[in-house]
Parts: structure tokens; C-alpha cells; sequence
């Protein structure tokens, strides 16, 4: 027997454990940040801001995208202020109950003037692609260099109707096919862009981490339509402010980025030339940014069994950067520090 | 549309009951098919000839999963239909899966020609005493041949993790395999 005849053989396995993959890990992603959070649908608001200009920049490439105002106003923010309190609900799977928690999710409208500073730095791309009888159009992107997180806007179109999705009651797209788009050079979750939707369009905004900096782009497809493909330039227009702890922490006004293994009380190995998970979970329970007035942003908790998660991804990448992108921009003039479980790392 | 329902259709010898299949889990299958073969139109062969099968063997059977009841068959048409040299000069995911999956074949020792299907028992025995997580993580890559990427995102996990599960996962299997005295 090789390699090849047994992948071939893994045909062989059980229904019940084929089903099984095929299926959410629910239980298993509570643990984790930022991967199932309770939050509202977005929603767009009505009026159109004519606050900014719009204005080329010298940065080669890159154009302005022409609406950035409400753009933000869609992803990074709500028109008020609400919270989502956890709750508890019970799951049955296989016969084992598991207990969700909901996190507590804070909604807060978008900071005016952080706004204003961050809307020069979303690229306008206006590109479509087509797939049998869809089209894709890709209307803006957003890249933070400090972090290698990012937005992209886009719009999946059908005359006959845009069918085959789900809609997570936290605002989440996902297909349970098997995605109709994917993007090469960067990881992502999809939230609806609720009020732009309709049966013959579905908009959305892709939340991605970990962009592939080597390749200086990502590329957004078809799954099953890999000739054609929409590349978009790693440019983020000359830089959004940011702030550092070392070179461990990177804060933007749309993200974070942690290097795990700086954090020695997380227990890191480097083995083999690369850093290592300890074989219990990451146990990075409290993280959050101290302003200097002393009020705190809190990105996410798991603390005494209380589940926060304030961000729209998260992720931990092979080299141990922990990225989690923001459910409201955040203001580089005022933040000060990051505490993380129970120690502050100030900012600079 | 039900599970149970379709499978009624398939019973009452209902044309539609392909159709059904089809519009519940046609791009399911065509993406298990489409990472194997790496190739449209031989995806969508291998989806069409699943259906037929579905046509020819339903009944006698009754599912209990449909799903897994139809993915087994694609799969392994797929697998049928696949050209591992092609594969090999194109540099094609399912031949790393290959080289991932030979990580778990043990040393020289006892040798026994098995069946495919004895090797599925002995894989199900294997699994049924893994946790779930690394079940499952070990399945979407080896089974459904997802990308380290699309487990990370699907499961919501960093891609950190899901290369430790696998690995340890493999050693784990090669570790049992060895003991059952499987060849090389």
C-alpha cells in the first residue's frame, strides 16, 4: 500500500464520520476569538456624505474609492449605539449536547473624524468578472500594510436570482455547497451588506487577514472559474496611521496584529524551525486597547466564562501572528497601550 | 427539500429525485470532484455518473446519510477517473495529499495485502477512537481534500493549529496501522 492507494481508500470511511466533517464545529469554535460572534446585520446608511473629495494620489495605482464615507460607515460601525448580551443556548449533535455561548458584541457608531482619515486609504477598483450567469464586480478595497488586513466590497450578480447562500444571524455569508468565490493571497468571512441585497444581488464585504505580502496582491474568482480573476494591488495609498509595541504588536485604526510567541505566558515552542502551538489551547483570554482618557476598546474576552468578542475575523496564521480586524475604527491619536491577559504593552 | 424526501422520490422511482439531488447537493459534489481532478469537465462527469449510480442503487438502499451516501460515490469515481502523472506535472493539491498520506504508511514490517475495504475498517476503528476536532480536521483534508486554508476558515482555527492536528493526527495513524501490521 502507498500514499496514493490509501487517500484513495479514505473513500472506504464511514458515512457517519464524512457527515460529520461535513458539519459546523460548533462547540469547538467558541473557543476561539472572533469566529462566531452574535451581532446585527449591517446596515447601510441612507444618506450619502459628500465630506471628503475625491482625490488621486501620488501613490502609483492607487485611485480613491469615491464613497468612502459610507463604505465605513457599513463596515466599521452602526448608525447607534446597542450591545448584544451573550446568552446560553444548548446544541445537540450526535447525541452529546454542547453548551454555545454567545459573545457580547458592542456596536457603536463610526467615529466622524477617524472616518475622515481612513477614507483616503480605500482604493476604488470598479472590475467585474462572470461565471455561467453570474457577475462579480468588485467595487472598493481596503489594505492596512500594518497588519495585512483588509476590506474588499463586492457585489455577486444573477438575473435569474443569487441562490445557494446562508446568512449567519451575525451577518456571516457563507455557502454551504461550497463557496462561490474564493480569495487566493489572504484568509476571509463574508458579511452581507443586508440593505444593497436583493434577490438578484448579493453584496458583501470580505473581511481578510494574513494577506500574502510576497505576491504583493490578492486575487478574488469563481471557485470552479480559475482563468479569470480580479487582482488587487497590496497598495494602502501611502500608509493609514499606526502604532507598535516593539515589533510585536501592530495597531491600525481597522486592526491588530500579535506576534503569540513575544507573549512568553502563552507557551510557544520553536521547534523544527518554526514556532509551535502549546498542545493545550492559546489561552490569550483578555485583549483589549487602553485610550488615554482611560476608557478601554474590548476586542475580546473569554474571561470568567464571559464571552467578548467585539472584532469581524480573527486569525492565527502558521507563523503565530494573531490578526483580528475591528468592529469599529479606532483612533491612533488616543489609543496608548494594548493589554493583553493581564499585562499593558504600550504603543508607540 | 428533505433528505428523507428525496430518498422517497428515489424509491417511488421519481425522475425528479435527480433533479432534487442535484439542486441540494450538486456543487457539493462538484467541488469534492473539481479538488481531486483539478478539471471542470471531469468534475462534472464524475458528479453526472454519481447521480446514476444514485439512480441505480437507490433502492435497494435507504441512506441513512445522503449526503456522505453521495459523496462516497463521487469520490470515488473521481478518484477512478484521476491520472496521477497528469496530476504529478501539474503539481496538482492531490498529489501532496498523496505524499501526506504515505507519512502515515509504517516501516517495512509484517506485510498483509489488504482490500479497500478492509482498510476502511481498519480506518474506521482508527477514527472511532480519535477526538472529534482532529477527526474532523483530518477528514476535510484527506477525505474531502481541502486546503489547510479552507479547513482553517471553515473550522475557524488558525492554519497553525490545523497543521499540528494533521501531523499528529498521521503519526497517530501510522502508529496503529504499524501495530495492525499493514506493508509498505
Amino acid at each position: 500500500m502507498n500514499g496514493k492507494e490509501l487517500l484513495s481508500d479514505m473513500s472506504y470511511v464511514h458515512s457517519k464520520y464524512v457527515q460529520e466533517a461535513d458539519n459546523i464545529l460548533c462547540a469547538a469554535q467558541n473557543k476561539h476569538s472572533g469566529v462566531r460572534r452574535a451581532g446585527r446585520v449591517l446596515l447601510v446608511a441612507a444618506i450619502l456624505s459628500a465630506m471628503l473629495a475625491t482625490t488621486v494620489f501620488a501613490y502609483v495605482g492607487f485611485t480613491q474609492y469615491e464613497n468612502p464615507m459610507e463604505m465605513l460607515r457599513t463596515f466599521f460601525g452602526t448608525d447607534e449605539y446597542s450591545k448584544d448580551d451573550g446568552k446560553i443556548r444548548v446544541e445537540t449533535y450526535y447525541d452529546l449536547e454542547y453548551e454555545i455561548i454567545e459573545p457580547t458584541v458592542e456596536h457603536v457608531p463610526v467615529d466622524q473624524e477617524v472616518a475622515q482619515e481612513v477614507a483616503p486609504y480605500i482604493s476604488a477598483v470598479g472590475q467585474s468578472i462572470c461565471y455561467e450567469d453570474y457577475v462579480l464586480t468588485v467595487n472598493a478595497h481596503q489594505y492596512d500594510s500594518a497588519t495585512n488586513c483588509g476590506v474588499i466590497y463586492y457585489t455577486i450578480e444573477n438575473e435569474h436570482g443569487v441562490k445557494g447562500y446562508d446568512t449567519q444571524f451575525w451577518g456571516e455569508v457563507w455557502w454551504p455547497g461550497g463557496e462561490l468565490v474564493n480569495i487566493k493571497g489572504a484568509q476571509w468571512m463574508n458579511y452581507i451588506v443586508e440593505e444593497e441585497t436583493t434577490d438578484t444581488i448579493l453584496s458583501v464585504a470580505s473581511y481578510y487577514c494574513n494577506a500574502d505580502i510576497e505576491s504583493k496582491q490578492v486575487e478574488i474568482m469563481f471557485f470552479f472559474e480559475t482563468e479569470q480573476s480580479l487582482k488587487l494591488p497590496l497598495l494602502d495609498g501611502g500608509g493609514m496611521k499606526s502604532k507598535k509595541h516593539q515589533e510585536a504588536i501592530s495597531v491600525s485604526p481597522i486592526a491588530i496584529k500579535l506576534h503569540l510567541p513575544y507573549f512568553k505566558f502563552l507557551g510557544y515552542t520553536f521547534e523544527g524551525g518554526a514556532y509551535m502551538p502549546p498542545v493545550d489551547d492559546v489561552k490569550l483570554e483578555y485583549l483589549a486597547l487602553r485610550f488615554i482618557d482611560g476608557s478601554e476598546y474590548i476586542i475580546k474576552s473569554e474571561a470568567d466564562d464571559r464571552v467578548i468578542n467585539n472584532t469581524k475575523y480573527a486569525l492565527i496564521n502558521e507563523n503565530c501572528d494573531a490578526s483580528y480586524i475591528f468592529n469599529r475604527l479606532v483612533d491612533m491619536e488616543s489609543v496608548k497601550s494594548v493589554i493583553v491577559n493581564e499585562t499593558e504593552y504600550e504603543l508607540n | 427539500m428533505t433528505d428523507d424526501q428525496i430518498i422517497e422520490l428515489y424509491w417511488a422511482r421519481k425522475e425528479e429525485a435527480v433533479s432534487c439531488t442535484a439542486f441540494a447537493y450538486g456543487r457539493k459534489l462538484q467541488g469534492i470532484a473539481f479538488r481531486i481532478l483539478s478539471k471542470y469537465e471531469d468534475a462534472e462527469e464524475s458528479v453526472n455518473d454519481t447521480y446514476l449510480k444514485a439512480w441505480q442503487t437507490i433502492p435497494p438502499e435507504r441512506p441513512v446519510y445522503l449526503f456522505a451516501f453521495l459523496a462516497k460515490i463521487c469520490r470515488h469515481l473521481a478518484f477512478g477517473k484521476l491520472d496521477w502523472d497528469n496530476a504529478a506535472k501539474r503539481k496538482a493539491e492531490v498529489v501532496s495529499l498523496s505524499e501526506e498520506m504515505q507519512l502515515c504508511i509504517p516501516d517495512r514490517g509484517w506485510e498483509r495485502r489488504l482490500e479497500g475495504q478492509e482498510i476502511g475498517h481498519l480506518l474506521n476503528e482508527f477514527l472511532a477512537v480519535t477526538p472529534r476536532e482532529s477527526r474532523m480536521i483530518f477528514l476535510r483534508r484527506y477525505w474531502y481534500c481541502d486546503s489547510i486554508e479552507e479547513i482553517s476558515r471553515r473550522y475557524g482555527i488558525g492554519q497553525s493549529k490545523v497543521k499540528t492536528s494533521l501531523h499528529r493526527t498521521r503519526g497517530k495513524l501510522k502508529a496503529f496501522l504499524a501495530k495492525e501490521g499493514i506493508a509498505v
